[in-house]
């Protein structure tokens, strides 16, 4: 094994379910990044001197972040916080460990976007004027008329969203610092305000506010229950359609091609749990088919059948908390190192985090202990 | 907010708060053709591969080749998909309202609207024909 393959070894988060009820809680990204850097600092063991490589994503000005964490990196990097670059965003730190430009990265990411009343769709911009003037904007809007269109094309139930709502609020349940939801039945869902149909309200995550901090290191003499990235891969959506023709199925094809190639099979034997980056209930159905762990047009039977390894037990993004994918990696560590309580999966020794968005990715994580598959 | 909504009910959409397109070197000769005396729905067509592209984009995403004529669009179409927006998210327009994902003969899908249809009517694949409303390329349900 090389020796400087980056594990994972603290993570720390905001108890979103207490920001949520307190909502005049006035923490600011900032605040809320330093929260939760402390938070993954103390779960690892580690000092701030030991943190010599620092990833901010969505909070602005990583270096000052950094400063005012008094930290002196000798590797930084900031990344755009749209959700879809959480996964390669981890492949970067991780890349740069193995380089050897750091032993130990800090990945930080928050949101106070409920605080600041932030929405998605309604932005009008140069490239999204072509749907603009027909009144057509947000993601939701895209993922909807994919999942029309998927129904058509495969017969699908339109109730599978609202099983998949349900679900993840009952996961949701579950999780002492998930979002405090009303429970949902399939008769809520339904009686649930529609949104852009064929979408309701449960099939988009509430904006909420919160940090997530990972700490990644190759480290291994200071590591107690090292979670290893086994190793990942992402691909950039061509221009078109935000989720292509095919409900990201080419490009998610691509990168369970270069995942194969790096001898890491996904598929529902060599995974114990997958990280579903369930920005809205169709892209669950979507990303299973297009990271071939259901067949094409086939996912929502397989989940009716439960025929899937566990997907996202903390609630995920839908219920649990909307950290654009690094809630979820979170979960993963949790997992992995059999801290998760309540919801945790039995003999969880491999996890995949799997994303379909603009940029579609796919991130294998190990137990320490995990061998081949 | 619901006071607003309320209002909004009684009220025609303001259309002139629409976003309006945002007309650049690249994209004039598309608008300009959809509100000339005789509208066009113009496609570009990559030299290289042939691919045809809509709406307007600086390379060919199946080459990367940036050279490009315009074509004009048939004007046939089928329905891809469409949804109904159910929430105010842009000005001048009154929810609920209908819009499109829309086929072209050619291959490109496009967002579009569907003057006077009826959502309840509508069939996925049906085929639409070409029209032209306030500037813009709307389709129509083919009877």
């Amino acid at each position: 094994m090389e020796t400087r393959q980056a594990a994972l070894i603290g993570a720390g988060r905001s108890d979103f379910r207490r920001l949520w009820r307190e909502r005049q809680h006035g923490l600011d990204e900032r605040a809320l990044a330093r929260e939760a850097f402390a938070a993954a600092l103390a779960d690892s063991g580690l000092t701030g001197r030991d943190i010599d490589g620092l990833l901010v994503s969505r909070v602005a000005r990583g270096e000052e972040l950094g400063r005012e964490l008094g930290l002196c990196p000798r590797w930084l990097a900031q990344v755009d916080g749209k959700g879809r670059n959480c996964g390669p965003a981890l492949l970067q730190a991780a890349r740069a460990i193995r380089q050897g430009r750091a032993d130990t990265v800090a990945l930080i990411y928050a949101n106070d976007g409920r605080s600041r009343r932030q929405t998605y769709g309604g932005q009008t911009d140069y490239a999204s004027q072509y749907g603009d003037v027909y009144g057509f904007t947000s993601p939701g809007a895209w993922l909807g008329a994919a999942w029309r269109r998927y129904c058509h094309l495969y017969g699908a139930d339109p109730l599978t969203l609202a099983r998949l709502a349900v679900a993840s609020r009952q996961a949701a349940a579950l999780d002492p610092c998930s979002l405090p939801l009303p429970p949902l039945t399939v008769e809520d869902y339904l009686a649930s305000p529609l949104v852009t149909e064929p979408l309701r309200r449960p099939d988009y995550c509430p904006v909420n506010d919160g940090g997530v901090c990972l700490i990644l290191s190759c480290r291994r003499e200071v590591a107690q229950r090292p979670v290893r990235i086994l190793g990942g891969a992402w691909r950039q959506m061509p221009d078109g359609l935000y989720m292509g023709e095919d409900f990201f199925f080419t490009p998610a094809r691509q990168v369970r091609d270069d995942l194969a190639k790096q001898g890491l099979p996904l598929d529902r034997d060599s995974l114990d749990l997958l990280l579903i980056y369930d920005n809205f209930t169709p892209n669950v159905i979507f990303t299973l088919e297009g990271f071939g762990l259901s067949q094409q047009g086939a996912a929502w039977r397989d989940l009716e059948n439960n025929a899937l390894p566990p997907i996202n037990p903390g609630g995920g993004m839908l219920s649990g908390s909307y950290m654009q994918g690094w809630n979820l990696l979170y979960e993963a560590v949790m997992q992995l190192q059999g801290r998760a309580g309540a919801r945790q999966v039995a003999n969880c020794r491999r996890a995949a985090y799997l994303c379909a968005a603009a940029k579609v990715c796919g991130v294998v994580l190990a137990r320490e202990d995990e061998h081949e598959r | 907010m619901s006071d607003k909504c309320v209002k909004d009910k009684c009220v025609k959409p303001d259309i002139s708060a629409r976003p309006r397109p945002q007309i650049d070197e690249l994209n004039a000769p598309f608008w300009q053709a959809a509100s000339a005396p005789e509208p066009a729905l113009l496609l570009q067509r990559c030299p290289s591969c042939g691919r045809l592209r809509c709406p307007p984009a600086p390379a060919c995403p199946e080459c990367g080749e940036t050279c490009f004529s315009w074509v004009k669009a048939s004007g046939k179409a089928a329905l891809w998909s469409w949804n109904v927006f159910h929430k105010a998210y842009l000005p001048g327009f009154d929810p609920p309202y209908l819009t499109a994902l829309v086929q072209l003969e050619e291959g490109p899908v496009i967002v579009s609207a569907l003057p006077g249809a009826d959502p309840a009517r509508l069939r996925l694949g049906q085929p639409l024909k070409l029209a032209f409303a306030e500037g813009l390329p709307v389709f129509l349900v083919e009877e």
